[in-house]
């Protein structure tokens, strides 16, 4: 017995020491990175769970592909390396389809059109982006919003823009007077100041922009991935999403509807 | 992607240079104003613990012990976000110069005070018994010989502080940090990281050398 215990002892331990080593390692077929607080695509409750439109989508395609999805926290502008480094496997936070994105990454087929908007105080005398000249403008760091702002900004006459880390630290700043106006994506804008009387939208910015998942570049994921929501498109999984979280029945030419091609350079 | 296109990718060094130029810019003139602002403020704070009477400082012990005790990144959040609702609203600037010079000045204020205690008790009773007053005692005698001792620490203070300028980037400050991690977001490759901690390096090895050999210097004096 004794020699039993002896020779157990050194194999618990190491056990042990693999376990902690092995506790990151230990994840889910799909990490999926999400910058969460980015209302209404990826949140948290009150209870602690991330929720969302593309929680549920990335879940459902995960479900489909008989794979177990995680999903960890990872600020908008630090998901880029995250995926080309592999600390995950997929990318969701409304990330827009960019050529410049595309020379780096890949993205599944959009789901979902976007523009941009304009917020300020509802007790701001401004009406839109004329009433913005010589003001300060907070934008989402990386973001096309931030994007968008930057290359109009001699045309709009923009007096200074400032890069937050998202939309919560910006909307704190917005209400303080630090900033004048927010440019970012109308979704998240729309679904954060629905129960909140003092913001408001006063222009929304075509942008022609559409949403999808980033992978990385090379990555045969994509592949899967771009079948199970042409799959969730026809069975008609992604415009029940869009109702469950917008309200709204998506439009039939949306590419929230339509099935499209997986995106490459022009 | 292979390992240099990804994290030494010569076409998004070239696009993203001249922000990260920009952020070197705000990176080294808030750098220099909390290092000197803190200098100034932590010469004088350690001459009032030293010197003032008991009130004042005890008032300045508590100060030194507090913000040595605060994290950084904790007292810029407050100053920045908490302030305001005082209706103090100070700019993204502003605010992380405050924090940096608070924390810098109670740092320097403590070397200072090391420093001074350093110089043996006999020149403060020569410098009596010759009849000096207390600032020519201070400025002639005391502090040239306190400063030479407190130059290896101060500049290691230093290092520190422009350091600690890249915790800015949580307050919208265009910083070298923060225009790094824009040009990364914007061309979703990053390399633009790579080159922010190339110049973070580059700007502060030669004084991380100069404490080197500063404290070889004074070493070598001392034991002489």
């Amino acid at each position: 017995m004794k020699s039993f215990l002896s020779g157990l002892a050194p194999a618990a331990v190491s056990l042990c020491v693999l376990c902690v080593l092995n506790a990151n390692a230990v994840a889910a077929d799909l990490v999926v990175g999400a910058n969460i607080g980015n209302v209404p695509w990826e949140f948290q409750e009150s209870s602690g769970e991330f929720v969302g439109f593309e929680i549920d989508l990335v879940k459902e395609i995960g479900a489909r592909l008989g794979k177990s999805v995680e999903v960890v926290n990872i600020p908008f502008n630090g998901l880029f390396s995250a995926v080309q480094a592999g600390r995950i496997d997929i990318a969701v936070s409304s990330i827009t389809i960019t050529d410049k994105r595309l020379r780096s990454v890949a993205f599944a087929q959009p789901y979902y059109d976007s523009a941009q908007s304009l917020t300020v105080l509802s007790k701001s005398p401004a009406s839109g982006l004329a009433d913005m000249r010589g003001k300060v403008i907070g934008v989402d760091t990386g973001s096309t919003g931030d994007m968008w702002t930057t290359s109009n900004q001699a045309r709009h006459g923009f007096a200074e823009i400032r890069r937050f880390e998202g939309l919560a630290p910006a909307m704190l700043d917005l209400q303080s007077g630090r900033v004048d106006g927010y440019i970012s994506d109308i979704p998240s804008l729309e679904y954060f100041i629905r129960d909140k009387q003092h913001f408001r939208i006063v222009e929304r910015i075509a942008t022609g922009e559409t949403y999808s998942m980033m992978f990385a570049k090379g990555n045969p994921l994509v592949i899967d991935v771009n079948r199970v929501i042409t799959e969730l498109k026809q069975d008609g999984y992604v415009a029940e999403l869009h109702e469950r979280w917008f309200s709204s029945i998506p439009a039939e030419t949306s590419s929230t509807v339509r099935v499209a091609e997986l995106p490459a350079i022009d | 992607m292979g390992f240099v296109e990804t994290f030494f990718n010569w076409d998004v060094i070239v696009s993203s240079f001249p922000l990260l130029l920009s952020g070197l810019r705000v990176t080294l003139f808030l750098g220099a104003v909390s290092i000197i602002s803190g200098l100034v403020l932590g010469l004088f704070v350690a001459l009032v613990r030293l010197y003032a009477n008991r009130p004042f400082s005890i008032a300045a012990k508590i100060y030194i012990d507090v913000f040595r005790s605060i994290p950084l990144l904790v007292l810029l959040i407050v100053v920045y976000y908490a302030l305001p609702f005082v209706g103090l609203r100070l700019s993204p600037f502003m605010s992380a110069a405050l924090a940096l010079t608070l924390v810098s000045c109670a740092y320097t204020a403590e070397i200072f005070r090391a420093g001074i205690e350093a110089i043996p008790r006999g020149q403060f009773e020569a410098s009596q018994a010759l009849g000096l007053s207390y600032r020519h005692m201070m400025v002639d005698v005391i502090l040239p010989q306190a400063i030479r001792i407190v130059i290896p620490p101060l500049t290691n203070n230093c290092i520190n502080v422009v350091k600690d300028t890249a915790l800015a980037s949580v307050v919208a400050m265009p910083d070298l940090l923060k225009q790094a991690t824009q040009a990364q977001a914007l061309e979703a490759n990053p390399t633009p990281l790579i080159v922010a901690a190339l110049m973070y390096i580059a700007l502060l090895w030669p004084l991380v050398m100069l404490v080197g050999r500063l404290e070889k210097k004074h070493r070598g004096e001392t034991h002489r």
